[in-house]
C-alpha cells in the first residue's frame, strides 16, 4: 500500500461530496468552507466523513469532524490517517 | 455491517438513478413500478439518499394502488437522517409513506397539546423512538430489585398513558421502539445480577415494554433485537451520537429503515402470505431425478445434509405461524412427490404441502398457478430457489412476486428468509394457527395447464455463451460422472466408464462433444454431453448414441443447439442423415418426445426397448439460438 497523495485524496473528497449532494459537477477547491456551500449542512458534513470512512477504512473522531470547516482541512486529516509510515 | 444481504445487488444503481432521473412521459404506473423495482436492490446509506432524490424528484403523488401511510417519528434523538431509508422502504413495498419529525425531546408535548402540528399533520402511525433516559432517571446502584421494579412499572405506567393518547386522540397506531442499551458496562459480568445496573434496567424496561405492548395492542420496533443480532456498536456511533445526536448510526439507517417500512407494509396488508420452495439443492443437496433417493444429501451424520434439515424446520415452524407453504420445482412430480412419502429424514411432508406443482413448465406460469389455486394475490408469494437463473425470470415476468438473493451456502438460506422480513407479522391468531391446514382442504387440486409463454427477452437478457468442445482428458472425469449419474434428460442410459470414454477420444470415426454453458450469472460447467457414431446400418447417417444434460440447464434452448452444431460436424464429415435412439427407463420420460421437439422424425414402431429417429442434415443450421457458441476447440473444418 502506498500513501496517497493530495491530488488522490483531494479526488477522493471529490467524489464523496458529489454522492452526497448527487451533483456529478461538483468541484470544491481547496479553500472552500462549510460557509461557501448551503448543501454542506450539519447532517451532509456526516454524510461525507461516512463516505470517506468507507473508501479509506478509516474512523474520524467527534474533534475532527467538529473542526473540520474547509476541503483542506479534510485533506489534511485523511493524509495523516492514510501516511504510511 | 446490517445490510440487505436478502436483496440482489443492481450492476449499476447510480447509472440507473442518473438514467431514471432523465426520463419523460413515462406514465405514473410505470414510474412507479420501476421506481419499486429499484428499490428493491441491496445498497448502502449514500446509494439509499440518491434513490430517495429520485424519488422525490419524480413521484408527484401516491401511485394508483399504493396504500398512504402518515408516519409521525417522535423521539429525542435525530431522526432526519432516517427519512430516506424509510420512505425507500416503503417504495420497496410499494407503499408512500409521508413523514412528519416531531420536535427534538417534544414528543410529550405534541401528543398532548390540542394545537400541535403532530395533530393538524394528522398521523395514521406514531413511531416512539424513545432513550432510556426519556423513560426514567437513572437509579442509584445500591437501588433494590424492588426499588427498581417499582421505577419501571411507574414508568411504563406513563409511557401507556402516552399511548392511550396517541391511539384515542390522534386515532393512530402506536409503534414503541425498544431501548438501545448504549452504557459501557460497570461491573463487567456481573452487571446482569446487579438490580440497577444500567444493562439491568435496560433490560427490564425493554421486556416490560413488550409485555405492555402486547396487552395493548401497541406495535413494537425491536430494536434491542436487533443491535443483538448485528452488534451494538453496528447500530450506535458514539461520534454521530455526540456530534449530532444521532442514535441509529448511518451504517444502520438502511436496515433500520426498512425494519419501519416493512412494519407499516404489514400494517396496511403488505405482508406476504405463501412460501414457495424450490425442491433439489434448496430443500436437500443434490438433484433427486439423478441422484435417487439414497443420493440426494440430507439427514443427519452429515454436514451438508443436517444443514438442509435446519432449513427444513425453519420451514416448518413457519407453517406452525401461518406461513402458507407450497413446491416449485422443475421435476417429475411422482418421483419430485416420493421424497416427501419416502424420505426418511425429511422434516416437511406433503400434508405441510399446501400447494405442489412440479413438472417442466417455466416457474413463472408455475407462481401463478399457485397464486390461483390458493386463491391469493401474486404479491403474496415469497418465491425461494436456489437457482440465480430461475430467480432472475421471475423478477422479470413478476416483478410482484418477492425473491430473496437466496445464498450460495445451505447454511444461510433460514437467515436470508428470516430477515428479509417478508411475513412479518402485526398479531398471531388461532386463525394462523390452523391456516395451513384451512388451505389444505380446500386447495384445487389440479395439475398444472400448459401455456406458452414468450421467452425471447428472458433468453437474450441470460447472455449465454456455450463451448462446444470435444473430449479431452481433462474433461474426461467430469464427463464420466456426469454419464454415470444423469438420469432424467439421457436418452440412451449407456454407462460408459471412463476407459471407454477414452477409447471414444481415440476412435477417429467417432464424434464426441462436451458443452459448457456460460451466461451472466457465471459458469454452469460442463453440462451435456454427446457422442455419435457411424450408423452400422446406413453409411449416409451419424447414430446418437448418448445425448445426456444437466436439468439445471432446461429451457434455455442448449437442446436446439447441439442439433445445429451435430449438424455441422455431420455435414462437414460427408453425413446426410442424424439417427436417434430414445431408450425409455423409469426415469428419463422428460426426453421422450426430445427428438420430435428438435425436428426429428419417428421411424421405428413405439416399442418398450427403444424408438428411432431420423433427421436430414439441412444445407444450413437448423436453428438459431439466443447462445453465443464457441466451437475453436472442434476441428477447423467442422466450424
Amino acid at each position: 500500500m502506498t500513501t496517497p497523495t493530495d491530488d488522490d485524496i483531494l479526488n477522493t473528497i471529490t467524489q464523496a461530496f458529489r454522492d452526497v449532494f448527487d451533483d456529478p459537477s461538483f468541484t470544491p477547491t481547496l479553500d472552500m468552507s462549510r460557509q461557501d456551500e448551503p448543501r454542506w449542512d450539519s447532517m451532509n458534513h456526516l454524510n461525507a466523513f461516512f463516505a470517506l470512512e468507507a473508501q479509506y477504512g478509516i474512523r474520524f473522531g467527534v474533534a475532527e469532524v467538529e473542526e473540520v470547516q474547509r476541503i483542506s482541512d479534510l485533506v489534511r486529516l485523511v493524509h495523516e490517517k492514510t501516511s504510511v509510515i | 455491517m446490517p445490510d440487505l444481504h436478502w436483496l440482489p445487488r443492481h450492476a449499476d444503481l447510480r447509472g440507473a438513478v442518473t438514467l431514471m432521473k432523465g426520463q419523460t412521459d413515462v406514465a405514473p404506473e410505470a414510474l412507479a413500478e420501476q421506481l419499486a423495482r429499484l428499490a428493491n436492490h441491496r445498497m448502502d446509506y449514500l446509494e439509499t439518499l440518491s434513490v430517495d432524490r429520485l424519488v422525490r424528484s419524480t413521484l408527484r403523488e401516491t401511485p394508483a394502488g399504493w396504500p398512504e401511510v402518515r408516519l409521525a417519528l417522535l423521539g429525542s434523538s435525530s431522526v432526519e437522517h432516517l427519512l430516506p431509508p424509510i420512505a425507500v422502504g416503503g417504495i420497496r413495498r410499494r407503499l408512500r409513506i409521508l413523514p412528519f419529525v416531531g420536535g427534538f425531546g417534544l414528543y410529550r408535548q405534541e401528543l398532548l397539546s390540542p394545537s400541535s402540528e403532530l395533530r393538524s399533520f394528522a398521523p395514521h402511525v406514531v413511531l416512539l423512538a424513545l432513550q432510556p433516559t426519556d423513560l426514567m432517571a437513572a437509579l442509584p446502584l445500591g437501588a433494590s430489585l424492588e426499588q427498581v421494579d417499582s421505577a419501571i412499572a411507574r414508568s411504563i405506567e406513563t409511557l401507556v398513558a402516552l399511548w392511550r393518547v396517541a391511539r384515542e386522540q390522534h386515532s393512530a397506531t402506536v409503534v414503541q421502539q425498544t431501548l438501545l442499551d448504549t452504557d459501557e458496562t460497570l461491573f463487567g459480568n456481573m452487571d446482569g445480577l446487579v438490580a440497577a445496573s444500567p444493562r439491568n434496567v435496560v433490560d427490564r424496561l425493554n421486556q416490560a415494554i413488550r409485555n405492555a405492548a402486547a396487552s395493548e395492542g401497541v406495535l413494537v420496533l425491536d430494536l434491542a433485537h436487533w443491535a443483538e443480532r448485528h452488534g451494538r456498536d453496528a447500530w450506535f456511533d458514539p461520534v454521530r451520537w455526540h456530534y449530532a445526536k444521532q442514535m441509529i448510526a448511518q451504517g444502520a439507517a438502511v436496515a433500520y429503515g426498512d425494519l419501519v417500512a416493512r412494519l407499516l407494509g404489514a400494517l396496511r396488508g403488505r405482508g406476504s402470505k405463501c412460501l414457495v420452495l424450490d425442491l433439489d439443492n434448496t430443500l436437500w443437496g443434490g438433484v433427486i431425478g439423478d441422484d435417487g433417493l439414497d443420493g440426494i444429501v440430507l439427514g443427519q451424520g452429515h454436514a451438508v445434509g443436517e444443514a438442509f434439515l435446519a432449513f427444513q424446520s425453519f420451514a416448518k415452524r413457519l407453517s406452525e405461524r401461518g406461513v402458507i407453504l407450497a413446491v416449485c420445482s422443475k421435476n417429475d412430480p411422482a418421483i419430485a412427490a416420493s421424497v416427501f412419502r419416502e424420505h426418511p429424514e425429511m422434516v416437511l411432508r406433503l400434508e405441510d404441502i399446501t400447494a405442489f406443482v412440479a413438472n417442466w413448465q417455466d416457474k413463472p406460469t408455475n407462481l401463478r398457478e399457485i397464486a390461483r389455486m390458493l386463491n391469493i394475490g401474486l404479491d403474496s408469494l415469497v418465491f425461494f430457489d436456489d437457482n440465480p437463473a430461475e430467480r432472475e425470470i421471475v423478477r422479470q415476468k413478476i416483478p410482484e412476486v418477492a425473491v430473496p438473493e437466496v445464498p450460495s451456502e445451505v447454511t444461510g438460506f433460514a437467515r436470508c428468509l428470516a430477515e428479509g422480513g417478508w411475513f412479518e407479522a402485526i398479531s398471531f391468531t388461532r386463525e394462523d394457527q390452523q391456516r395451513s391446514q384451512q388451505y389444505l382442504e380446500n386447495r384445487q387440486r389440479e395439475t398444472a395447464l400448459s401455456s406458452a409463454t414468450n421467452m425471447d427477452d428472458f433468453l437474450a437478457s441470460l447472455e449465454m455463451r456455450m463451448i462446444a468442445a470435444p473430449f479431452n482428458s481433462v474433461d474426461l472425469p467430469r464427463i464420466t460422472q456426469l454419464a454415470g449419474k444423469t438420469n432424467q434428460f439421457n436418452v440412451t442410459t449407456r454407462r460408459y466408464n471412463r476407459e471407454q470414454m477414452a477409447a471414444f477420444c481415440d476412435d477417429r470415426d467417432a464424434v464426441t462433444l462436451s458443452f459448457r454453458l456460460i451466461d451472466k450469472f457465471g459458469d454452469n460447467g460442463l453440462i451435456c454431453v454427446v457422442i455419435a457414431l457411424p450408423d452400422g446400418d446406413h453409411s449416409e447417417a451419424l447414430r446418437i448414441d448418448t445425448w445426456l444434460m444437466s436439468c439445471r440447464v432446461l429451457g434455455r434452448q442448449v437442446e436446439e443447439e447441439v442439433i445445429s452444431q451435430l449438424c455441422l460436424i455431420a455435414r462437414d464429415r460427408g453425413y446426410s442423415r442424424l439417427i436417434g435412439e430414445y431408450v425409455p427407463t423409469a426415469k428419463n420420460g422428460l426426453v421422450r418426445d426430445l427428438y420430435r421437439r428438435v425436428g426429428f422424425q419417428q421411424i421405428s414402431p413405439d416399442s418398450e426397448t427403444n424408438t428411432l429417429w431420423s433427421m436430414v442434415v439441412p444445407h444450413d443450421v437448423p436453428y438459431r439460438t439466443f447462445i453465443d457458441v464457441d466451437a475453436r476447440h472442434l476441428p477447423a473444418t467442422a466450424v
